[in-house]
């Protein structure tokens, strides 16, 4: 198996299934035909970016007994045309998709050409979460380590290798081989079976693939690995060929593929060590022989969903974060709070809540959602519910016989169980362009009501209510049953949510170490502040009793 | 016997899967768990498995003589009023999103319910109604006190006599004609509760048991079609309880199987509030709460209009 491949399908499968919520569908009067580029399945540049080829790939073996191609097709048909929210199928004429389609299926030798047949079908709708899901998504992207391709930390190639060869300035034209193991620290020795990652995030910012984050576990044997520095390869995938694969689609595909097939290539056991060539700020060449981590976080299932880890952090801004955001303020007393979560599985939940305790003294709480592909729907309200003193809505999904609202849950109680007010206090939230379904919805209902201002920039545009349904053949098919519209009205499918404040992400601020977008937001909360200060006599802003 | 009402958290975390009442019987005074007796022992007023002619509309019966017969098929109201409390333990899914868990549900007269789920990735989402309040918690929406069409919703449910209080909860209810349901010729009984929201139930007229309902299911997030199936009547010590319910909404179905039914052995601490639900539930008021944090101007958001750089 091509545990990479598979990798890459769940996080595809997260943005597309983002939106584990409620279902919905309206009918003649239902929205124009959704044009979103971004999570949708649309014909992929390479077999590695779709969804149904990625698996393809991943299992071709020798083609099972029964396919169940046409009767797997019939039945992804029929359940789309049964509760997609409009009627009129986006204008689709849906038997002719299967017309067309259906005798691909038919015809199917292989798995991936079933379930190539049915991407192609539900990719005529051009909505976003619409896929399948492998049936054995989960096992594959967990699965054992002789199924990965990157190489472990084996013991056969401990010291066998030349020594490092660069120091801190990194510059080498040598590629470094993974000696030096034993110098790696006994968490990172994980077993080859055990997942892991290189603990970096990144971004196709002005046609370069850039470090966006280095994480606290993200080990280089070489020299450290600073944010700002372009990817030229990882291990022997060249992002220059990334991108020439995805030329022909849409900037915002573009983006959104290039940072989940590059996070994809960090992916591996725990221990192996990945060859990475960057170029830094002065355009010199940087190499570095990164070494996986076990993933943090908890792990979690939840339906036919590969099992995925969910992982909080949460933190104050520091002296030097409030100064650098908000130089003339020279408030020392100034308390922001920093929740950032990866996605929205119950995991989050608990320690979310305890965040907010924490923090319910604070001047302002600042959400990082940024890359967050969504979730389970429900939790928009549970988590809106504090920071909102009354059960208003953050907007509204339409399935064919129902509107339903996403009414917030006011939290009136602290994970001990005390009775406390919601936050009541600023609130910001940052997203970007891979922020996308309940982190949409979440963003987005906060703006529209009035609570939060949001900095960074426009959101995915995913964010259709979505059921999974199992098919005959075993997969899972992941098919929007409702529209979602904030409460002015604003439809986010195909649009995103668009800032308050634009922030763009630069080289320069990547490479200054500067996080633009949140010392934007530190830089409001700390206006904020102030006037709330001034508004109450300057006094300093009293902790709550808790 | 519907168990609808009890699943609105999860309800309102999957694809809206709630389900419309929850009526259940009950009887009998040993408390160890009732074998299922495998097969449905109604007495039927005709053939088992032939469906019962359907009637023109004139002759359509009472709701009364329809209610009279349905009590006396799931085992009369001797054996209802025999039982005091119940503990269901049964295996809940959604089969197209390959998800399940177990369930338990307690009830005890006059009207104590607490439901318990246990949904891998959800985690524990309870609901319950101690006679005065209800409530809801789950991992993911929080702790809540249920209030307006969804407290009336659970007062039914919760009431251990349900299906002997028809009238109690639905002041209004007409025969209103035939269906078939399920290969089932029934007969249709709107029933309106106070608050005017209406329930048609399907009385099978074969056998007199209720084997479906439609409802709008009231949720958290609004109301919600609904159409849930009762099949395969079990006699659990005397009384029959449906031992698969279906509860189709949206999209989406349910279906929670019960494997095992335990009479008479609850006590009134079951139904105890949750610590987090009794400290939302001692406010009286906001005064109680302590002080907002001072309250800053929310952000103007909601334009959409980019005002950055």
């Amino acid at each position: 198996m091509n545990r990479r491949r598979i990798a890459s399908l769940r996080t595809l499968a997260l943005l597309l299934v983002g939106c584990q919520t409620p279902p919905t569908a309206p009918t003649a009067a239902s929205p124009p035909p959704s044009r979103a580029p971004v999570p949708s399945p649309e014909p992929a540049p390479s077999p590695e970016l779709s969804p149904g080829s990625a698996i393809a790939t991943a299992e071709s073996r020798p083609a099972a007994p029964d396919l169940k191609g046409a009767e797997t097709f019939d039945a992804a048909w029929t359940i789309v045309r049964d509760t997609y929210f409009d009627a009129s199928m986006n204008g689709v004429d849906w038997n002719a998709v299967r017309t067309e389609l259906r005798p691909q299926a038919e015809a199917a030798e292989t798995t991936e050409e079933v379930r190539d047949a049915v991407n192609a079908m539900v990719a005529r709708l051009g909505a976003s979460h619409f896929g399948v899901l492998p049936s054995q998504a989960a096992s594959l992207v967990r699965g054992s380590g002789a199924d990965h391709e990157h190489a472990p930390l084996a013991e056969d190639t401990r010291g066998t290798a030349a020594p490092p060869t660069s120091d801190e300035t990194g510059a080498a034209d040598s590629r470094p081989s993974p000696a030096g193991a034993s110098e790696i620290p006994s968490a990172f020795s994980e077993s080859p079976s055990t997942p892991g990652s290189i603990d970096l995030d990144v971004r196709l910012i002005n046609g370069r693939v850039l470090v966006t984050r280095v994480g606290p576990s993200a080990v280089s044997e070489i020299a450290p690995i600073r944010t700002g520095w372009a990817i030229a390869s990882v291990g022997d995938h060249s992002t220059a060929a990334l991108q020439a694969s995805l030329a022909e689609q849409s900037p915002a595909y573009a983006r959104f593929a290039t940072a989940s097939t590059v996070r994809r290539w960090l992916e591996g056991p725990a221990g192996s060590v990945e060859h990475i060539v960057f170029e830094d700020g002065d355009g010199r060449e940087r190499v570095a022989n990164a070494i996986r981590t076990a993933e943090e976080g908890t792990k979690v299932a939840f339906g036919a969903l590969p099992e995925m880890n969910a992982v909080l952090e949460a933190r104050e801004a520091t002296t030097e974060e409030l100064r650098a955001a908000a130089p003339a303020s020279g408030d020392d007393r100034l308390r922001i709070g920093l929740i950032r979560f990866n996605i929205w599985m119950v995991p989050v939940a608990t320690p979310f809540h305890e965040a907010i305790d924490d923090y319910r003294g604070a001047d302002a709480i600042i959400i990082d959602l940024r890359g967050n592909p969504g979730g389970i729907g429900a939790m928009a309200m549970g988590l809106a519910g504090h920071f909102c003193d009354r059960p208003v809505s953050l907007g509204a999904f339409r399935t064919r016989d129902a509107t339903l609202e996403f009414r917030v849950n006011p939290r009136r109680v602290t994970a001990k169980g005390v009775l406390a007010a919601p936050f009541a206090r600023p609130v910001a939230i940052l997203v970007d362009d891979l922020t996308a379904s309940t982190s949409e919805i979440f963003a987005g209902g906060l703006q529209a009501i009035g609570r939060a201002r949001i900095f960074g920039t426009t959101t995915a545009g995913a964010a259709l209510p979505a059921h999974m349904s199992t098919l005959p053949n075993g997969d899972a098919l992941l098919h929007a049953v409702a529209d979602f519209t904030l409460p002015n009205g604003v439809r986010i499918e195909g649009r995103g949510v668009v800032p308050d404040e634009v922030v763009e992400v630069t080289r320069q601020d990547l490479l200054g170490g500067r996080d633009a977008p949140l010392l934007a937001a530190l830089r409001w909360a700390a206006e904020e502040a102030a006037l709330a200060r001034n508004a109450a006599g300057t006094a300093p802003a009293a902790a709550s009793s808790l | 016997m519907l168990r609808t009402r009890q699943l609105t958290s999860v309800v309102t975390l999957f694809a809206c899967v709630t389900a419309a009442s929850a009526w259940s019987p009950a009887r009998a005074q040993d408390s160890t768990p009732a074998k299922p007796v495998p097969k449905q022992p109604a007495p039927p007023a005709t053939a088992p498995d032939a469906p019962a002619a359907a009637p023109a509309a004139e002759d359509l019966p009472a709701v009364a003589d329809i209610l009279a017969k349905y009590i006396k098929a799931i085992g009369g109201e001797e054996a209802l009023r025999s039982r005091s409390s119940r503990t269901i333990e049964a295996e809940f899914s959604i089969p197209s999103m390959s998800m399940s868990g177990n369930m338990t549900i307690r009830n005890k007269a006059p009207d104590l319910l607490v439901m318990s789920m246990n949904v891998p990735g959800l985690g524990d989402v309870r609901t319950g109604y101690d006679g005065k309040i209800a409530w809801a918690e789950d991992p993911a929406m929080g702790p809540m006190v249920i209030e307006g069409a969804q407290l009336e919703q659970m007062k039914r449910d919760a009431d251990f006599y349900k299906e002997l209080n028809f009238q109690k909860h639905y002041p209004t209810m007409k025969t209103t004609g035939t269906e078939e349901l399920e290969g089932k010729n029934c007969y249709a009984v709107t029933m309106s509760d106070a608050g005017g929201s209406e329930t048609v139930a399907l009385f099978d007229m074969a056998s007199g048991l209720l084997v479906g309902m439609k409802a709008d299911a009231a949720t958290p997030m609004g109301d919600m079609p609904t159409v849930t199936y009762l099949r395969d009547y079990t006699d659990y010590d005397g009384v029959l309880l449906p031992q698969v319910t279906e509860t189709a909404m949206a999209s989406m179905k349910q279906v929670i199987k019960v494997k095992s039914v335990s009479w008479d052995a609850l006590e009134t601490d079951a139904f105890k509030l949750p610590p987090q639900i009794k400290a939302l539930t001692e406010k009286t008021g906001d005064e109680q709460i302590p002080p907002l944090a001072p309250a800053t101007p929310a952000a103007p958001g909601g334009t959409g209009s980019p005002k950055g750089k």
